[in-house]
């Protein structure tokens, strides 16, 4: 009996019909279901209204740091499903991370001297 | 030895254009990098304009305050949720265009469109409502304002004034991948273009969300 050589260990595993000819993008471009965007959208909105109900409590100071930090979270937010950076290879990231901390060292350092001067 | 000449000499000769895309001209990893890096020096250019505000904030708390009250926080908002909801319609012409339904992508394209139009209009009547009250960069009313004020003013014009003039240019990017898409040059094999144009329509969004807690807020 003859049998058929199986190649099932030599080749790679099959890839998709005719869509996936680039190579390295199939795992990037994992599409994300519209529940997500429509979820982060929601989530967005809400901080935005909390930011502005907050601003109209006399809190002085500490309204900038709050609407600040939410404004991080935000901003996160978007970066990592908008934008996709949580889906995106390491490189990438390691580079966004290291302009955000330049930037962090910009104005660190700018208040660092301005706020202490008399 | 011939076969390496034969391609070489293929890569000379532009005669391929005739063919579908080659795979290996398409790089989406380095569009997509590229893209990064233009957004990198546009986070430091506003990043920049923070910096100084955050300094004159540090210098005149009470000037700045003062002039944040005269600023329409709702107004602001509502200009917040416009460019959120653009966001969201942009990510989703992308993952749209990705499952092939160009026709959802292109609307969804067309209504963040409409959210940049939005925007600009109820900008543009903000400004009206300050040049109107003789409040304009390098004014006589201006002036005669305490310096802080000048200074908050000042960066009040030139921080909205850029970030609008980025998003006109982020709807003439999302314009041109339409006409793009329409033309079926971008689809979901070769979707870069979207995407970075996607990608720059986020960051007008990220500097939005954060100059508008900064400016109209601190009141």
């Amino acid at each position: 009996m003859y049998k058929v050589p199986s190649f099932k260990h030599e080749t790679a595993p099959p890839v998709d019909p005719p869509k996936a000819v680039h190579e390295d993008d199939h795992d990037e471009h994992h599409i994300m279901p519209t529940y997500v965007y429509v979820i982060i959208l929601a989530i967005l909105m809400c901080l935005t209204v909390v930011t502005v109900a907050v601003s109209y409590l006399n809190m002085q100071k500490y309204t900038v740091l709050l609407a600040l930090f939410i404004a991080t979270i935000k901003v996160t937010l978007v970066m990592m499903y908008f934008m996709h950076l949580k889906y995106e290879k390491k490189n990438l990231i390691i580079m966004i991370v290291g302009v955000l901390l330049t930037y962090g060292i910009f104005i660190g350092l700018t208040m660092a001297d301005f706020a202490f001067r008399i | 030895m011939s076969e390496l000449t034969a391609n070489a000499n293929n890569l000379n000769d532009h005669d391929h254009h005739g063919d579908a895309p080659h795979e290996h001209h398409y790089d989406p990893e380095g569009d997509k990098m590229g893209m990064w890096l233009f957004l990198f020096t546009e986070l430091l250019l506003f990043g920049i304009f923070f910096i100084g505000f955050a300094v004159y904030l540090n210098m005149y708390p009470e000037d700045f305050s003062r002039c944040s009250k005269r600023l329409d926080p709702i107004l602001g908002g509502i200009n917040t949720l416009v460019l959120l909801f653009s966001s969201f319609t942009m990510a989703l012409a992308i993952q749209q265009l990705q499952k092939g339904n160009k026709t959802a992508s292109q609307i969804l394209s067309f209504i963040t469109l409409i959210c940049a139009g939005v925007f600009c209009l109820i900008k543009k009547s903000e400004w009206l409502h300050k040049f109107d009250g003789g409040l304009f960069l390098n004014s006589e009313y201006l002036s005669t304002l305490p310096h802080g004020e000048q200074i908050f003013y000042g960066l009040y014009f030139v921080m909205t004034g850029t970030h609008a003039i980025h998003v006109i240019i982020g709807a003439i990017l999302i314009i041109t991948t339409m006409v793009f898409v329409h033309f079926d040059k971008v689809h979901a094999d070769r979707i870069t273009l979207i995407e970075n144009a996607g990608l720059f329509w986020h960051l007008v969004d990220l500097i939005w969300i954060f100059l508008f807690p900064l400016y109209y807020l601190i009141g």
